[in-house]
């Protein structure tokens, strides 16, 4: 009979793309920033930031509010309620594959000990 | 600093690291202590309508210098509304340092109304100290900040043995505020990240 393999919980794919997860981070930590700051905080590319916070938006993560400021557009992001949660729920995941995987390498190594 | 640190960090601590608006005051500081000094040691007529104008001057400069700031970091680098801000939690023990920082007000303000001593620089020294003793901050710094405070305190003793009447305190104070203001600057220009491709879309 083959060796029960450790299943791992699920995460949501949406948060956990690295460009995602820093956007979300970031927003975590303000009540609001602007698309320049998301930028320089991030470091990804005007067009990347773009599309990532479409994804986020799409899935409700955020809220993109665009206002008109002398000829400009001023772009103002902020995390939803699902948002905090969604992360929260991420993080929590996250620190459960943790001690899963610490289990896991611990009685491989005292499997190999006897 | 890991990543989730650094983002966490730069973005709640963004506005504090903008040291560098307030560059102006302690030069000006400087320059009103360097200007008043000669009089002072002489006994003579300190000039205080002069006084008053160059105060008014160089505090103008310090509004004119932090709203061109402002406008530069908010340009650069972009802008942010913070979170609502409590103090106490911003810190481990953060409760008990700012009782302690209250009572220590009280006790200055009472000190500075009855003459009984000079308290007022280590209250600021213990005001500088906040940052050192926050756990949020990287170990850098913790470091500068910690340094900072020992230096004003100790300035703050060294000008009670040498008589200076606060002439050694003050300068302290103002060149140390203006260098962490610079570390701060340099902390927030080290946090940024240049521009990466390596996300998918």
């Amino acid at each position: 009979m083959p060796e029960k393999q450790p299943t791992f919980p699920e995460v949501d794919r949406v948060v956990h793309e690295p460009a995602r997860l820093a956007i979300l981070t970031v927003l975590s930590a303000c009540h609001s920033a602007d698309f320049t700051f998301l930028q320089s905080a991030t470091g990804l590319s005007k067009g990347n930031l773009s599309v990532q916070l479409t994804r986020l938006d799409e899935a409700g993560l955020i809220n993109v509010d665009r206002v008109l400021h002398r000829k400009t557009t001023r772009t103002s992001v902020a995390l939803t309620r699902l948002g905090k949660q969604q992360l929260n729920e991420y993080w929590i995941t996250m620190k459960k594959i943790q001690g899963q995987g610490r289990e896991t390498a611990r009685l491989k190594s005292h499997a190999e000990l006897i | 600093m890991d990543d989730h640190r650094r983002l966490t960090f730069l973005t709640r601590y963004y506005y504090h690291l903008q040291g560098v608006r307030f560059a102006p005051l302690w030069i000006a500081g400087l320059f009103l202590l360097f200007a008043w000094m000669p009089h002072y040691a002489r006994y003579d007529h300190i000039g205080w309508g002069a006084f008053c104008y160059a105060l008014g001057g160089l505090l103008a400069i310090q509004g004119l210098w932090y709203a061109m700031a402002t406008w530069y970091y908010r340009r650069r680098f972009g802008w942010l509304k913070p979170d609502p801000y409590w103090f106490a939690k911003q810190k481990t023990k953060g409760p008990l340092w700012w009782i302690l920082l209250l009572s220590i007000t009280v006790w200055a303000i009472y000190c500075r109304a009855n003459h009984t001593a000079a308290f007022f620089p280590y209250f600021l020294a213990f005001v500088v100290t906040q940052p050192a003793c926050n756990a949020d901050n990287p170990p850098i710094r913790r470091i500068i900040y910690g340094v900072g405070a020992g230096l004003i305190a100790a300035s703050a003793l060294l000008n009670r043995f040498a008589a200076t009447d606060g002439a050694i305190f003050f300068a302290t104070l103002c060149v140390i505020m203006l260098a962490l203001g610079v570390a701060d600057h340099l902390l927030l220009l080290g946090l940024l990240k240049p521009q990466r491709e390596n996300a998918d879309a």
